[in-house]
């Protein structure tokens, strides 16, 4: 049934409005400026026509089956809205307004309850209450109140947040450094749609290769861990909980409407079951984005190759502290890199390729160098823009053909000034090679890769070769 | 359920006595230090020789929470004499501090040496349901919260995660000359705490604090049982948590 919100044929809005300061306009410009294919049918008893659309009084006046409704009226009519719903036999619904259960209105529970009641009774699946609304950048849906979302890229990353503020805190990001979405929603009070329900969908959503989720609290944690069981050993999943301070606990029940409960036993729990936990909002798609492009890495020994040496250092500094080693290279492979980087620099793990800046091929040698040596199991590189002009040569082709050919994991920092290596990133990332504006980030990107690897094996038994 | 929890229930109270946690624990094959429960001074100097000196007094009351401070703990007696004076002494002690706790009678429990200290707790929380807890004793429990959590069920792997997740892993690990602990021992005794969680819903909370444990083997040397106030009710209200 999820999938008829997600690939509606036709739509309705509910509180559908001219009027540019209403919600129920802004989803009606987001429906139509993002590129919705299926029908689009107003409904609102005050006009004929909106934004060029005919316009219903009622759900059971459109002359055609309706897939999914957006609902936009005040909570005292969600229900009346949503019995004509089910009598129309629409399949979903997205209920954008709040004041039911997180709120501080004797009356929410009231209706959260009387409307889990007629959702119940015609079988509607809902998105919401309290949601910004939904994406699938794939279907060129955008039905959400913010039609900036359909600017996004369509990727394999789905995002899906208890907030839909998070979405907007991440979706500037995502439009800057061009990281694509399969589908991005926000939950909000999760009437009958939560996070297990999410993720089994999501395993079968053919778009979605790695799952980003942001948790404040659930009601029943063992459902998701249940949910989590089933989908990790076939997609990975990263959280960013928030929760560890008592005054977030609070905040969330008046949220979302529910508990952020214990964060050790949240922390256990994602342990206990693969979930990779992220620490903020960037690491959290940052880490979905590696884990949507790269393959997990089959150990915890990671190649760290850079530029110049600082970055190098942070590189290396930051696999360490999150638990990675660095790789103790063959024989051969040092006596192959000693040949080619002179002896003047950090040769060996981390390898700084400041002195061959110029030097395209021979960086690439010793990248391949890196690549083939049976000790190393994950690369991360870090380039930064320097010099001038073209004196400096970035080995991209060769971190791509030696990706492919060796099927490890890498993950890669361009610092650049913006535009002038555009396209050296385009590349990468069109070759599925995850590129982050800074060391960090591709570090913990790299981590995310190993630790998946981890969690595969250790966990779900699963051999990587 | 086990009797010794329908008992403890049938009596109407809310926690197992020392002895009786030993026992839940050995019917669930987690290993105790050799004990017997002494009410009179002759039953208690006859536990002494077989259990074999040194041994260790623990005062067994339903009314005392925290033996040691009443002086309810006489440890390393090393022969008839010196546990006929301890048994004296402890009963001393806890009249003159709670002159009104009932006293059941006396542990006589085998003194283990304890280089290395950890604890097991198990609770039942209000989203998760029974969540098993992890951690080296002492200081590093109290102060630094070094500890892990796990939702139970558990298996071997967690089991182990759990164990190597701490901080204070390395010293289980051995370090210098102090060589590896049982650490397989540990994870039995978590698996089978895991197991008692499960198996008895009755149990609200759970603390096997201290466990010693050296290179040979494990052992629970005190344990704290809670039981739910109405266990009934409490069914009831949290099926899906059983």
């Amino acid at each position: 049934m999820l999938h008829y919100i997600f690939n509606p044929r036709s739509i309705a809005i509910v509180g559908a409005s001219e009027n540019p300061l209403k919600m129920g306009n802004h989803v009606l410009v987001s429906l139509i400026e993002g590129g919705y294919a299926g029908k689009i049918y107003p409904v609102n008893p005050k006009y004929d026509y909106l934004l060029n659309l005919k316009a219903y009084p009622s759900v059971e006046t459109i002359p055609d089956q309706v897939d999914l409704t957006v609902v936009i009226v005040p909570r005292e009519q969600v229900v009346q809205v949503m019995e004509e719903c089910g009598r129309k036999g629409v399949k979903g619904a997205i209920v954008i307004g709040a004041g039911f259960r997180e709120a501080y209105l004797c009356d929410g529970d009231k209706y959260h309850n009387e409307l889990a009641k007629v959702t119940k009774k015609y079988g509607i699946k809902v998105i919401g209450p309290n949601t910004f609304g939904v994406v699938n950048l794939h279907a060129s849906l955008n039905a959400s109140f913010t039609p900036a979302f359909s600017k996004l890229k369509a990727g394999n990353i789905a995002l899906v947040a208890q907030s839909g503020g998070v979405c907007h805190t991440i979706m500037p990001y995502a439009l800057k450094y061009g990281i694509g979405f399969s589908k991005v929603l926000s939950i909000g009070n999760r009437l009958n749609v939560d996070f297990p329900e999410m993720l089994d969908y999501l395993l079968t959503d053919e778009d979605t290769r790695s799952i980003a989720i942001y948790v404040e609290g659930v009601d029943d944690p063992r459902r998701l861990m249940d949910a989590a069981r089933r989908v990790v050993p076939h997609k990975p999943i990263v959280v960013y909980k928030v929760g560890r301070f008592s005054k977030a606990d609070v905040a969330s029940l008046s949220h979302t409407g529910s508990l952020a409960g214990d964060y050790m036993l949240y922390d256990a729990a994602f342990r206990q079951v693969g979930i990779i936990q992220a620490d903020d909002c960037i690491e959290l798609v940052s880490m979905a984005k590696a884990l949507a492009y790269q393959p997990p890495a089959r150990g915890n020994r990671v190649a760290v190759i850079s530029l110049t040496a600082g970055p190098g250092m942070i590189l290396a500094e930051t696999c360490e502290r999150m638990g990675l080693k660095l790789a103790e290279f063959s024989y051969k492979t040092k006596s192959r890199i000693d040949e080619i980087v002179p002896p003047m620099t950090m040769r060996h793990n981390p390898v700084d390729l400041g002195l061959l800046a110029a030097e395209g091929e021979k960086s690439g040698e010793v990248i391949k160098a890196v690549f083939e040596d049976e000790c190393v199991d994950a690369v991360v590189i870090g380039y930064l823009y320097s010099w001038y002009g073209d004196f400096l040569k970035v080995p991209v082709q060769e971190v791509i053909e030696c990706h492919k050919a060796h099927g490890k994991p890498v993950s890669v920092c361009l610092a650049y000034p913006e535009g002038v290596w555009d396209h050296l990133m385009k590349t990468l990332e069109e070759n599925s090679i995850p590129t982050f504006p800074t060391n960090e980030l591709a570090a913990k990107a790299i981590w995310s890769l190993v630790e998946y690897g981890r969690i595969l094996r250790h966990k779900y038994g699963v051999s990587l070769g | 359920m086990k009797d010794i929890l329908k008992n403890a229930l049938a009596s109407g109270r809310r926690s197992l006595l020392l002895h009786e946690a030993l026992k839940l624990c050995e019917t669930y094959s987690i290993p105790v230090a050799k004990y017997g429960v002494a009410n009179t001074l002759e039953q208690a100097v006859e536990l002494g020789r077989r259990i074999g000196y040194p041994v260790v007094l623990k005062v067994i009351s339903p009314d005392i929470a925290h033996k040691s401070d009443v002086g309810g703990v006489m440890v390393s007696i090393m022969n008839d004499d010196e546990l006929q004076e301890s048994y004296t002494r402890i009963h001393e002690s806890v009249k003159k501090y709670l002159p009104n706790a009932m006293v059941i009678g006396v542990l006589v429990q085998e003194m283990v040496p304890t280089p290395i200290e950890v604890i097991v707790g198990l609770k039942r929380d209000r989203q998760f349901g029974p969540v098993i807890m992890f951690g080296l004793g002492g200081v590093f429990v109290e102060i630094l919260k070094d500890v892990s959590f796990r939702i139970c069920p558990i298996d071997k792997q967690d089991a182990m995660d759990m164990i190597t997740e701490i901080k204070g892993y390395p010293i289980l690990k051995g370090y210098r000359n102090i060589p590896s602990v049982d650490i397989q021992a540990l994870a039995d005794i978590l698996l089978l705490v895991s197991r008692m969680a499960l198996e008895e819903p009755v149990i609200s909370e759970m603390d096997l604090n201290p466990i010693a444990v050296d290179g040979r083997c494990a052992k629970v040397l005190d344990a704290r049982v809670l039981l739910k106030v109405d266990f009934t009710t409490c069914v009831d209200e949290n099926p899906s948590i059983m």
